[in-house]
């Protein structure tokens, strides 16, 4: 069942209003019996993978803390295992003809594995999850059924935000009592929808035209096009975002917020801060830090290896492809080289007024991010290798250019595509200008309603319906 | 709050049913939309032109009446499957006399269902006729499910439906009756090689087999049918292809042969104009299916005579 599945949009305001009548220790039942539902609709095979990963990480947290002689060993055997894992599933995902050939043969189901949805995203949680137990900085879950729901819970099981057990299940025996969470859960619903229908889908033609045009198309369009899959990937990915915290928040959930607008970072590192908060805390948390302490004594040089590190983690935790080793290695230049002159960006931020040097940095951490994306979307290797010589053509405007500029953005300049992309543009530029007050939950009141009301209004007079059940962080 | 989420979505009920009829209304003023125009209008043509983009794009009525003398209109619409084009002659027969004659365009790939397609989005105003609504529950079951919800039938497929009841409200106050193209045919004016053939060879190097798909040849003998009960002489066709494709088109002779044997059965004549000095040079086309303006300009008058010498022959009396 996916979140904007008609199913789910039923399923939804049902078990939420099932969940008032419950007395609210009896809440983690039907949470549980519901997400439990939601996986098993969806896909069986994934609950299967989902119920045996959550019953070892489980076991494995009693025997750590129970078994002080092996709980080094046992520590490294399991998260071994969920590693191995992990990467097996990354490795089959790719394609590798070999082990599909080898898995076919040994007569396995390699679908279970391959639609094991959400399974990257759990079991990351699950190695943080027993991490905590060895650095006994929390004790293990004693109920099998609470620590069930913390890897099944429905609202974050595919793609996140990633969660601290205990922190969650306390939540669980205790969810909030405050009925305005259930507002604001329903508006982020509402933006989450809003976000992927009119923006993120409306935007996604013009950067499939872009990367799937071939070549000749010149670097104004590619730069183009990797500006605007930026603006998309946050759009869907923020969207999704919004409606598992939504969705958490009606049941008196509060999960941890994904993204903080990105896109006004004056650098990369603090985009890293503010894009897809989970998943960097958990790799600062369980990589970052822990490597860089050990490494202390190297002073800077500790730093960089913690960044090298981390991000080419990050890219093969996104695939095995080698279009997400170049960018996990754009971004380690880019941390890199802001490590290394940190205080020459400080004194020009001294030098210059802020009015200068804040949007100048704000634009230049954009590019950059857009032109890291160039490879992140990029199907294959030869068609990155294609995008990148084409920034390298001219970027000044010809004649016959906006047309055919436009025409390439706008799938062959036909008027009703320019309109639909135009009014895309204008959506984008508007929410991204709005993004604060948009987003800001209002309490009960007229307030609400316009707002709720105008949002529902241009989801069904702008939304794109056809592909909004599919979201692009779903594959990770 | 009970009472503020009732009156919200009592509202936004009101809201939908009143876009529903909004763009019902609009859409259908809008004459620039074929389907609109042919059923709000009367065209009365003589000829129509049937078939997807590539005689939308090549069969100019003027050209014909020029050189046979009898009215044309042009009812094809881009990427259409023969169940569109049956779509369009329905409403274009439940408002106009029938034609005489109706060319129809059949090729290797309006058989195979792989490149043509039932666009609903053209006939979401037309969904309270039984027809339509029965071809759109077996052409596009996925929109069919969602037509009965309120407005669901112009949002689901807003980003092609809402330019079109904007175009609808111009139209509706400029009280423009005529479309911008009057006749239906959009000549290819200033359109320069489509890169076409280039991305078919790059997919296909060694040749693509094409399917004789019983679903379009279900829904082709489905429009002969409708044409007959109305006394419309139909001819099948086949305008000038680029003969480069040809030997990228494994099985061509096959299909050929098959449509020929169809249209045998069914006592309509079946024209083939591949053979056309034309289309040895890309200088009369634009893509390997389409002709240019001066490819089309020849074309149209080749067709044109043809038509005269077989009418003459009386060999278009089924």
């Amino acid at each position: 069942m996916h979140f904007l599945s008609v199913p789910f949009l039923c399923f939804l305001p049902v078990a939420g209003l099932l969940s008032c009548f419950l007395p609210f220790k009896q809440r983690w039942k039907l949470l549980l019996i519901v997400s439990l539902l939601f996986i098993g609709l969806w896909n069986p095979g994934a609950m299967l993978v989902l119920l045996l990963s959550s019953l070892f990480t489980f076991y494995t947290g009693l025997l750590i803390e129970q078994n002080r002689k092996f709980r080094a060993g046992v520590y490294l055997l399991s998260v071994t295992i969920q590693v191995l894992s992990l990467f097996l599933l990354k490795y089959v995902e790719s394609g590798s003809t070999g082990l599909h050939f080898l898995f076919h043969e040994a007569g396995f189901r390699l679908d279970l594995i391959l639609y094991a949805a959400g399974f990257s995203f759990y079991t990351l949680q699950h190695i943080g999850y027993i991490t905590e137990i060895y650095y006994l900085r929390s004790e293990p879950e004693k109920n099998p059924l609470d620590f069930l729901l913390f890897s099944s819970f429905f609202a974050k099981f595919s793609s996140g935000p990633l969660e601290q057990a205990p922190q969650l299940i306390a939540q669980f025996r205790k969810p909030s009592t405050d009925l305005t969470l259930i507002y604001e859960g329903i508006q982020r619903v509402v933006l989450g929808i809003f976000k992927k229908m009119v923006l993120a889908d409306r935007l996604s033609p013009a950067v499939a035209h872009v990367f799937e045009a071939g070549q000749g198309q010149g670097s104004a369009i590619t730069v183009a096009g990797a500006c605007l899959f930026t603006v998309q990937l946050y759009f869907d990915f923020s969207a999704y975002s919004d409606m598992a915290i939504g969705s958490a928040k009606i049941f008196g959930i509060r999960l941890t917020e994904n993204f903080d607008r990105p896109f006004l970072s004056t650098s990369v590192s603090e985009f890293w801060r503010r894009w897809h908060i989970s998943l960097i805390s958990w790799f600062s948390n369980y990589i970052y830090y822990p490597l860089v302490f050990r490494l202390r004594r190297y002073k800077g040089a500790s730093v960089l290896a913690g960044i090298l590190v981390t991000f080419l983690l990050s890219g093969l935790w996104h695939g095995l492809g080698f279009t997400f080793f170049i960018w996990s290695l754009l971004h380690i230049c880019f941390l890199c080289f802001e490590s290394l002159t940190k205080n020459i960006r400080l004194n020009a931020s001294r030098r210059f007024p802020t009015f200068i040097y804040k949007p100048f940095s704000t634009l230049i951490t954009f590019l950059l991010i857009c032109f890291s994306n160039l490879f992140f979307r990029a199907p294959d290797i030869t068609v990155a290798k294609q995008l990148f010589l084409q920034l390298q053509g001219p970027l000044f405007l010809s004649k016959g250019f906006m047309e055919g500029f436009l025409s390439i953005l706008a799938g062959g300049g036909y008027q009703e595509v320019l309109f639909n992309f135009y009014l895309t543009l204008m959506f984008t530029g508007g929410f991204l200008i709005f993004e604060k007050h948009l987003s800001k939950p209002l309490l009960p009141g007229r307030g609400l309603f316009l707002r709720t009301f105008f949002l529902v209004t241009l989801i069904f007079v702008c939304g794109i319906f056809k592909q909004a059940e599919y979201f692009i962080y779903q594959q990770f | 709050m009970n009472r503020r989420i009732l009156l919200f979505i009592a509202l936004l009920l009101l809201l939908l049913l009143g876009l529903e009829k909004l763009y019902d209304y609009f859409l259908l003023k809008n004459v620039n939309l074929k389907s609109s125009f042919v059923a709000s209008q009367p065209v009365n043509a003589d000829v129509l032109f049937l078939g997807p983009c590539e005689p939308l794009w090549m069969m100019s009525p003027a050209l014909f009446q020029k050189y046979a003398g009898l009215k044309g209109f042009n009812l094809s619409t881009v990427h259409a499957n023969f169940a569109e084009n049956e779509s369009m002659l329905h409403l274009y027969l439940e408002h106009n006399k029938a034609p005489q004659y109706l060319f129809l365009y059949v090729t290797t790939e309006s058989v195979d269902g792989a490149f043509n397609v039932f666009n609903s989005y053209s006939f979401s105003q037309f969904i309270s006729d039984p027809f339509i609504k029965k071809m759109i529950e077996t052409q596009d079951p996925d929109y069919y499910r969602w037509v009965y919800w309120p407005f669901m039938k112009h949002a689901y497929y807003n980003s092609f439906i809402t330019f079109n009841m904007l175009q609808g409200v111009k139209h509706e106050l400029t009280g423009r009756k005529i479309p911008y193209y009057p006749d239906g045919y959009v000549p290819p004016h200033g359109i320069t090689w489509d890169m076409r053939y280039e991305h078919f060879v790059k997919e296909f190097p060694k040749g693509r087999h094409f399917e004789w798909n019983l679903g379009e040849v279900k829904s082709l003998q489905a429009l002969l049918d409708l044409a007959k009960a109305y006394g419309i002489k139909v001819v099948l066709y086949e305008s000038p292809m680029l003969n480069e494709i040809k030997p990228f088109i494994l099985n061509r002779d096959e299909i050929k042969q098959k449509i020929a044997k169809f249209a045998m059965q069914n006592k309509v004549p079946y024209w083939v104009f591949d053979t056309m000095q034309i289309s040895n040079t890309r200088s009369c086309f634009f893509s390997v299916l389409n002709t240019n303006d001066k490819g089309s300009a020849i074309f149209n008058k080749t067709f044109a005579d043809y038509f005269l010498r077989e009418e003459r022959r009386d060999s278009l009396v089924h």
